[in-house]
């Protein structure tokens, strides 16, 4: 939550920095109203309606590519991750995510919110070459242990591509 | 005291400040350079300005002002220019430095036109040539920023940094004038901040870092030049070995591959630079940059993308395809090829990326099964056997052999085929194995020695074998061998080697789980079994294991503390996982 609101307030202050600037920018420029009042109103509109948009789409990140999503994660992994037993949750290899690096809600598979969590990095593996620290990160003991819990949902196959997700608490986990 | 001239001075600190840090800090090459000329030219500019109007330096100044404001624009091009289409530009277009040339010819002007600072934007032809030279990149990179999707953050950078020294410089200057502040015309005060959106691209897109490689043969015979190859495999074996082939004829190669945790891969190989890519925020323009920064240095190079499914999982699968477009465009005309590895990849979306136009598919093999089919076609089910014991030897998984084991697969197969040979038999035994051996050995290097085409054109030795066509080629080695299966008396050949490499392996867990003390420990249960290192087998691991969590267990009630008994807990645990994973591995092995 607490990060929630600091993101918030980075941008409203963000929007109230072009706002001052926009202000300056017609103080600057009063030489020009003395065009009219109607005149300037819709000109100065137009001017002003693209700046706020250009800069709100910016700081959506829409301009820079691919926008925020939520990552959905299995009631296990969910889990595991609320109980601070795991970094890594290994995911189908087609499970969407928001992009490497940003601060995303993850939310178990049946709605309810997991936590906030910033995606250090995500890659692919085959299910069997994931290593021991892997595997322990992901928070399983042993190899048996994930491959148990990967067959109750899926068969196992050792070549099975997955998709790795290593998430970093960013806020309070857990409902 | 007006303020104006002291916000420029600012500006001029912030612009130097840069400049140092583009110096420092920006790996690319030319774009480097063009960024730090613009700069230092922003700061002549600017202070020469900021001077005379605080009066600190002679009108015999102004001149100084003009043309470095007058040269400052095609320096932006350039550098523009330079950061949106990459390294190879003046390689590719060196007529692009022509932007430069009309800048002396009209200071060689200047005296009779009668330019001045103030209505530098105002006086024909001098403002046709400034606006040109910001019309031009400011025209690239909206039509770059429209048209990519790798690059979308690093040109939106870029243009929005150009828009600004637009907005700060012309627009700016006709307003000042617009507004009764003459004297501020001719200056730009949004060098600096165009320099950040600039320095800002730079930095989110520099190249990786890359060992430099000496300059080597352009051509290698197995990539086609001017092309970008997508290999079809399952793991990038395939295409690891062909490049390795390119390597070895002396063509300069730059790999990308996933950062993995822990010390970087040694490159053993002068022709190849490793670079590793991390997650970052512009993944696919660091690899461009990256990619670019090389080709420039080696025209005929090669660029092998051996985890582009990692580039796909940082900026999806569309920037990928964009990343691929891009390098096809980037090594048409050239010397250069591009290789990319599709392992990891789903069978959607290969299908996609092998649809992308102009790029040449290929379908490749992954080394093990076809190995196994060959020894397979002579040796029939004794094939796995064989190749299971040369994995458990080397401590590594069937899958992840190599092309690169291949000769390590060879010797081995040559000492357990000798060992058959040797065995009590009759002569058309013996003659029997060692024509089995040839055969194998000829096989085997046959199919490692085909070419990139070859291969891909198939059929495969697994193929072969699964459609029956290699059925009369079945040597029935089997059938010499009397009253025995073959599978059993491979397993009894390389019984006895792997045997030795068991009861290391065990003694290894031991040390894994509890250090040195490991060490003692494992000793001291061996001799409570009465046996050696050498004799323990894969039975004994229970009893080894069982008589290990007794000693533990004595040692933990002489702890007091509860932290210390859980470690200890911990630690034996760990050794029961390690020596059931050895246990399995050998049980595995032997079936």
């Amino acid at each position: 939550m607490t990060g929630r609101w600091r993101e918030e307030l980075i941008r409203s202050a963000i929007l109230f920095g072009v706002a001052v600037v926009l202000v300056a920018g017609f103080w600057v420029h009063r030489e020009f109203y003395q065009f009219g009042f109607y005149p300037i109103l819709v000109a100065g509109g137009f001017a002003t309606f693209p700046v706020m948009a250009i800069v709100r789409y910016a700081i959506r990140g829409e301009f820079l590519g691919r926008s925020r999503a939520a990552l959905i994660l299995p009631l296990e992994d969910g889990e595991r991750l609320v109980q601070r037993r795991a970094t890594l949750a290994i995911l189908p290899a087609d499970t969407p995510i928001p992009k490497v690096g940003a601060t995303a809600v993850a939310k178990f598979e049946t709605g309810p919110t997991v936590g906030r969590f910033r995606l250090a990095d995500a890659y692919r593996k085959m299910i069997g070459d994931l290593d021991e620290d892997e595997v322990r990160d992901a928070g399983f003991r042993t190899v048996e242990e994930l491959r148990r819990a990967w067959s109750a949902r899926t068969p196992w196959r050792p070549d099975a591509v997955v998709l790795v997700a290593r998430l970093e608490p960013a806020g309070k986990v857990g409902a | 005291m007006n303020l104006y001239p002291i916000l420029l001075l600012a500006g001029v600190v912030a612009d130097a400040w840069l400049a140092a840090y583009g110096l420092l800090r920006l790996r690319r090459t030319l774009a480097k350079l063009a960024f730090v000329a613009l700069l230092v030219d922003f700061v002549v500019m600017t202070s020469a300005f900021a001077g005379i109007e605080l009066g600190a330096l002679d009108p015999g100044w102004a001149p100084v002002a003009l043309w470095s404001f007058v040269l400052s624009h095609p320096l932006a091009a350039l550098f523009l220019l330079l950061a949106i289409h990459g390294e190879d530009l003046l390689r590719r277009h060196p007529y692009v430095l022509l932007l430069l040339a009309p800048a002396p010819v009209l200071a060689w002007l200047a005296p009779p036109a009668g330019y001045d600072l103030g209505n530098a934007y105002a006086t024909a032809p001098l403002n046709w040539y400034l606006v040109l030279c910001l019309a031009l990149p400011l025209g690239e990179a909206v039509a770059v920023w429209l048209r990519t999707v790798a690059r979308k953050s690093e040109m939106f950078a870029l243009l929005t940094g150009a828009v600004v020294l637009v907005l700060t410089g012309p627009v700016y200057g006709f307003e000042l004038q617009a507004v009764g502040l003459a004297e501020g015309a001719g200056s730009n005060p949004g060098t600096p901040i165009a320099a950040a959106l600039f320095a800002l691209a730079l930095t989110f897109a520099n190249p990786l870092r890359v060992r430099a490689i000496p300059k080597g043969a352009s051509r290698d015979g197995t990539f086609p030049p001017a092309r970008v190859v997508l290999a079809d495999e399952a793991r990038p074996k395939g295409t690891a070995h062909f490049v390795s082939a390119a390597i070895a004829a002396g063509r300069p190669t730059l790999e990308v591959v996933r950062a993995t945790p822990g010390p970087a891969a040694a490159e053993t190989k002068a022709a190849r630079a490793l670079a590793a890519l991390a997650p970052s925020r512009w993944p696919a323009s660091v690899v461009l940059a990256t990619a670019s920064e090389f080709l420039a240095r080696h025209p005929g190079g090669l660029v092998y993308l051996r985890d582009l499914a990692y580039l796909a999982t940082l900026e999806g699968l569309v920037a990928a395809k964009d990343v691929l477009l891009a390098l096809r465009r980037s090594v048409g005309g050239t010397e250069a090829s591009v290789v990319a590895s599709l392992s990891l990849f789903t069978p959607a979306e290969r299908r996609e990326l092998l649809a992308l136009p102009g790029v040449t598919a290929v379908r490749l093999p992954d080394p093990t099964p076809e190995f196994e089919a060959i020894l397979a076609a002579s040796l029939g089910g004794g094939a796995t056997q064989l190749l299971r014991s040369f994995s458990a030897r080397a401590h590594r998984r069937i899958e992840d052999l190599t092309y690169e084991d291949l000769p390590a697969i060879q010797e081995f197969l040559g000492t357990a085929l000798r060992e058959l040979a040797r065995a009590p038999g009759d002569e058309p035994v013996i003659t029997g194995w060692r024509k089995t051996l040839d055969r194998v050995n000829l096989e085997l290097d046959r199919f490692a020695r085909k070419s990139l085409q070859e291969t891909a054109a198939g059929p495969w030795p697994s193929e072969a074998r699964a459609a029956g066509g290699s059925g009369e080629l079945v040597v029935k080695a089997a059938d010499y061998w009397r009253g025995r299966e073959l599978d059993e008396v491979l397993r009894v050949v390389t019984q006895n080697a792997d045997r030795g490499r068991f009861g290391e392996r065990v003694r290894t867990a031991f040390v894994q789980a509890f250090g040195r003390a490991g060490e003692h420990i494992f000793e001291s249960e061996l001799k409570r079994l009465g046996k050696t290192a050498g004799d323990l087998a894969p039975g004994d691991v229970t009893r080894l294991a069982d008589a290990s969590d007794v000693a533990i267990e004595s040692l933990g009630s002489a702890l007091d503390l509860p932290a210390g008994k859980a470690d200890l807990a911990e630690r034996g645990r760990k050794l029961r996982s390690l020596l059931a994973v050895i246990a399995e591995e050998v049980d595995g092995g032997a079936a």
